[in-house]
């Protein structure tokens, strides 16, 4: 039986990468061949300062592109707008279509006028109570798995997006660039019911059910607390 | 806002190119009409009116509501005529100005038949219903914001109110 050659690796060694003008390995990059376990940690390293690096503040935040920000990231800077947002994305999703699509749709809409009410100084009582008693409602709704009539859900989740809605309008910084800070404010709010539409969606599976229906609970807590600490 | 609300409502629909051709007619005629602007005066609420179309939009696209096709005309002729008088330019020398104006209106015809092409290619599935549904809303709602806020800082003495103390939204 004749000698097989020896199997052919597919590491690039030293000598092939200056036979092919390859240049030299960098330390730091993995290489296969080259691989070490001062190579990986310095990888490790590198990902982990970029990670906790943070953007050079040379220009400030104004004009549109700051009333972009200020918009997008004013619902996030508030957890309970937050958990508020992922219920109704979490309560769609639980009850299936057309209401997947009709939250989501009904929320913004009625926030915005909300949000106008607001704006225009119209008073409206008890806007935090009801931010919180939102987080309670519609992570019980999640937890219970209840299923009440579409128009009853959209109008439960229209009534708690006044509240959010006015809250935010109160909160606009007067430097914000009004079209931008509306834009920016609106994307990020719908965004977090696409994110509860998302994790909502697990409930095709019989493990995701238990998980959602935990979600709601957290919901339900989170907004218990935030009552809790109103009063 | 007023192109992306327009660009859905035509992805919504089969026959979208009489509306786009009413579009463009009417926004050359809103840039003409601007050239009025010194004689005529500019209205006050010229600005919001853009704003009340995209919410017009808006809402028809979320809602999906039917339109007969004279209705459709006249929602992107009247998209075309605002945007197009919005566009108005500063006063300057005749050749500059017709420069000028005539990429205000190539700029307006792009985006517009950009916008609602891709908005047509979109496969017609339910998914893509829902999400021109959830779009039309976030136009909607960005307008009814934009629309207080403006009218906010248009009228200096609606100063906001302080709902609560150490509000967190």
């Amino acid at each position: 039986m004749p000698d097989l050659p020896p199997p052919k690796s597919h590491a690039v060694t030293r000598a092939q990468m200056e036979r092919f003008d390859l240049g030299v390995p960098v330390r730091g990059i993995s290489i296969p061949g080259l691989k070490s376990r001062s190579n990986r940690l310095e990888i490790a390293l590198g990902i982990l300062f970029l990670a906790v690096t943070v953007s050079a503040q040379a220009h400030s935040e104004g004009g549109e592109a700051g009333g972009f920000i200020n918009g997008f990231t004013h619902p996030l800077l508030g957890a309970d707008h937050i958990v508020a947002m992922v219920a109704v994305g979490l309560w769609g999703a639980f009850l299936g279509a057309p209401a997947v699509w009709l939250l989501p749709v009904v929320f913004p809409t009625v926030m915005a006028f909300g949000g106008a009410l607001g704006v225009m100084g119209v008073p409206l009582p008890a806007i935090e109570t009801g931010i919180a008693v939102s987080g309670i409602v519609l992570g019980l709704m999640v937890l219970l798995a209840s299923r009440p009539p579409i128009w009853v859900a959209a109008v439960l989740v229209g009534i708690f997006a006044i509240f959010h809605g006015h809250a935010h309008g109160t909160e606009l910084p007067s430097s914000a660039n009004p079209m931008t800070y509306s834009i920016g404010f609106v994307i990020s709010t719908g965004l977090l019911h696409l994110s509860g539409i998302a994790l909502g969606l697990l409930t095709r599976f019989p493990w995701g059910i238990t998980l959602v229906r935990g979600c709601g609970g957290v919901i339900a807590c989170v907004g218990l607390g935030f009552l809790l600490h109103w009063f | 806002m007023v192109l992306c609300g327009l660009a859905l409502v035509a992805g919504q629909r089969t026959k979208i190119t009489p509306p786009l051709i009413a579009f463009l007619l009417a926004s050359a005629g809103g840039i003409g009409f601007s050239l009025l602007g010194p004689r005529l005066g500019i209205p006050e609420a010229l600005p919001l009116l853009p704003c009340v179309l995209a919410g017009l939009a808006g809402v028809i696209a979320a809602a999906r509501i039917p339109l007969r096709s004279v209705a459709l005309l006249g929602l992107f002729a009247a998209g075309g005529f605002v945007l197009g008088w919005d566009s108005g330019q500063d006063p300057a020398e005749p050749w500059v100005m017709f420069k000028l104006l005539l990429g205000a209106w190539i700029g307006l015809a792009v985006a517009l038949l950009n916008f609602a092409n891709y908005a047509a290619m979109c496969p017609k599935r339910p998914w893509t219903k829902i999400g021109f549904r959830v779009l039309g809303s976030w136009v909607l709602a960005s307008s009814i914001l934009f629309l207080a806020f403006t009218m906010r800082v248009t009228r200096p003495n609606a100063a906001p109110t302080e709902s609560a103390p150490n509000q967190k939204g």
